[in-house]
């Protein structure tokens, strides 16, 4: 495919200015015991690549993993030691629920609802949140799918 | 990262760039690809375009998703990035020359020469709209359904296309073919091209009476077996043919009928003629043509030249082949019966009505009573075909209700038994092994046993029927 082959071709060259952008995030998660280093944004951005090509999304952008950092970095539930992996966690979660959720729920809303549920339905666990994360996606399906049988009457 | 215009080194070539490497689905990615092999561009360039179009992905996500997503799936992505290099493509490949191109790729960014394409697509986009209702103003008044079906299609399309979205998609549903289509082009272009040259074909056929351009569509529906509503058919083809042969066999120009007598001049006028001489007398024919119908618009005579080359070449096949009267159409004035007196179009029964009638048959135990309910009953074919389906008649009742019908009825259920042959070519049912054949439902086992035990002349009048009449109640 023209894209994955233009992506990939460029895409060492797009990994050191996404690393710096990752990086800057350390001046406020720092304010809360969280650090990354380089070593580990390079394994995040490799993680969140395998997990977009696992979900057939393409995202040019850093947006999203600063915005879950930023909205993370802030719980009870992470310290240093889990910091890395549940970042992995949360992007996966976050990529999956877009596709189930048919996109029909905004960057920013999604990881609202994500923080919400980590941090009070689901006490902190990931598997919680997969699972709440799962139910909501159900309901929005049905919703959209009686939007656009609504639709379908009104033709 | 510096994003800008790509290294600017001497843009003379040392060797050409050849046009046969380039692609014109994916012009500029060929054009860089050659640009690379020929050492004008480097992978530096070429990472430095793919960047900068990368950029331009990443804006157009942000505006197709309405700001609220930054990631998108993979596919749509890949239509915008498409997209993308449609309006790329519009810029550069408007330069005759290639090299021209590839200087345009180093000389400005690649945003500034999307932007410029995206412009010239979006006024391409502006210009056809325009020219499909002025075409929509002046188009025939035909029955072919692939026609209008085709002109009625545009409204969605104009609704549906998007130069910044979709540029390289054709939503559009276009059956109707033209005599020289570029399928090598897509998105706008493809339907100005397309929109382009069926005005030019209906400049010409308006030359024609309507009735005219009717009674030649009747005649190609009778050579395909087909409702002349039906054929996928371009209609400047059937009637510019015609209206050459017309001179050719000393009618006007103007005059797209051509009678059996007519098919037998042309037959001696070309019969003993060498294909140079041939050609010769139609290059002379079409010109005379061009001068009787008074036809002066320069794009529109060079679309009949470039046929005319396809029209001797099609004639030459024909003669080789003995098949003249195949491009000939004759309009037969010979009026034919219409089976649609026998079984009505659009008369179906409704279903309550129809279950009703098929119980009513299932509980009669005599024959003939069976056959009157039916035949009182019933109005249209497909209704008939139905209840012949529907597993309420026996063996000798399906022979007596052959027997009551008449043999355009008859032709009419013979039509659908030998669908395929009649697709083919005409049905031959006396010498044919078709009648012979094992049928896959009873009703049309019985029917061909039925022909069987027919006289010749019955079978004859039954396959007259069912080759030359004009069938309205159903369609094949």
């Amino acid at each position: 495919m023209l894209l994955l082959s233009i992506f990939n071709s460029i895409d060492p060259i797009l990994k050191e200015t996404q690393v710096k952008k990752i990086l800057q995030t350390n001046a406020t998660s720092e304010k809360y015991g969280l650090v990354l280093t380089k070593k580990d944004v390079r394994e995040i951005i490799e993680v969140r690549k395998r997990i977009l090509n696992s979900c057939g999304r393409i995202d040019l952008d850093m947006e999203v993993t600063k915005k879950l950092i930023e909205n993370f970095c802030t719980s009870a539930f992470i310290d240093q030691a889990e910091y890395v992996a549940a970042l992995h966690d949360l992007h996966e979660i976050f990529y999956y629920l877009k596709n189930e959720t048919e996109d029909s729920i905004s960057d920013d809303a999604l990881i609202e609802v994500m923080k919400d549920f980590y941090e009070n339905s689901c006490g902190g666990s990931m598997e919680l949140l997969r699972a709440g994360g799962e139910e909501m996606a159900k309901d929005i399906r049905q919703r959209n799918q009686e939007e656009d049988m609504m639709k379908g009457g009104e033709c | 990262m510096e994003l800008g215009t790509v290294n600017t080194r001497s843009l003379m070539p040392k060797m050409r760039i050849k046009k046969e490497n380039l692609d014109p689905g994916q012009y500029t990615l060929s054009l860089m690809k050659e640009g690379l092999r020929l050492g004008l561009l480097d992978r530096k360039d070429i990472q430095q375009i793919q960047i900068q179009t990368l950029l331009i992905l990443q804006d157009l996500i942000e505006r197709y998703t309405k700001g609220e997503s930054s990631s998108i799936r993979v596919d749509t992505a890949e239509g915008l990035l498409n997209s993308i290099y449609y309006s790329i493509d519009a810029w550069i490949a408007r330069y005759e020359n290639p090299e021209n191109g590839l200087e345009e790729l180093k000389r400005k960014t690649i945003r500034e020469i999307y932007q410029e394409g995206l412009e010239r697509v979006s006024e391409c986009l502006e210009e056809t709209e325009v020219l499909y209702w002025e075409l929509l103003k002046k188009r025939l008044e035909v029955s072919l359904e692939a026609y209008n079906a085709t002109l009625e299609a545009f409204p969605a399309f104009f609704q549906k296309y998007g130069a910044v979205f979709n540029a390289q998609d054709t939503p559009a549903s276009i059956d109707y073919p033209l005599v020289f289509d570029n399928t090598q082009l897509k998105g706008i272009f493809y339907i100005r091209h397309y929109l382009e040259t069926l005005h030019l074909e209906t400049q010409f056929c308006r030359l024609f009476q309507k009735e005219e351009i009717e009674k030649v569509l009747i005649s190609y529906g009778k050579i395909c077996r087909v409702r002349h509503t039906k054929p996928l058919v371009n209609i400047f083809e059937l009637i510019i043919n015609n209206s050459v042969f017309s001179v050719l066999s000393g009618g006007k120009a103007e005059c797209a009928v051509i009678s059996p007598l007519q098919l037998e001049l042309i037959e001696n006028r070309l019969g003993g003629l060498s294909k140079r001489e041939v050609e010769s007398v139609i290059e002379e024919t079409v010109e005379q043509v061009i001068e009787e119908l008074r036809i002066d618009h320069i794009k529109l005579i060079q679309y009949i030249h470039q046929y005319k080359t396809l029209l001797i070449h099609r004639i030459f096949n024909a003669m080789e082949n003995n098949s003249l009267h195949n491009i000939v159409l004759i309009s037969d004035e010979v009026q034919l019966p219409d089976a649609s007196t026998f079984f009505q179009s659009g008369e179906r029964m409704s279903d309550a009505s129809f279950r009703a009638m098929v119980r009513s048959i299932v509980k009669c135990t005599d024959t003939a009573d069976k056959i009157e309910i039916l035949i009182s009953s019933i109005r249209s074919l497909e209704d008939f075909i139905d209840v012949l389906g529907a597993d309420c008649l026996f063996e000798g009742e399906y022979i007596s209700l052959y027997s009551a019908l008449s043999d355009v009825e008859l032709a009419a259920l013979g039509r659908l038994v030998f669908y395929e042959e009649l697709r083919e070519s005409s049905v031959e049912l006396i010498s044919a092994a078709a009648i012979e054949r094992e049928a896959e439902l009873e009703w049309q086992a019985q029917y061909t046993a039925f022909l069987r035990a027919l006289n010749t002349d019955r079978i004859e009048a039954i396959e007259k029927f069912m080759n030359e009449t004009e069938f309205t109640g159903f369609e094949i």
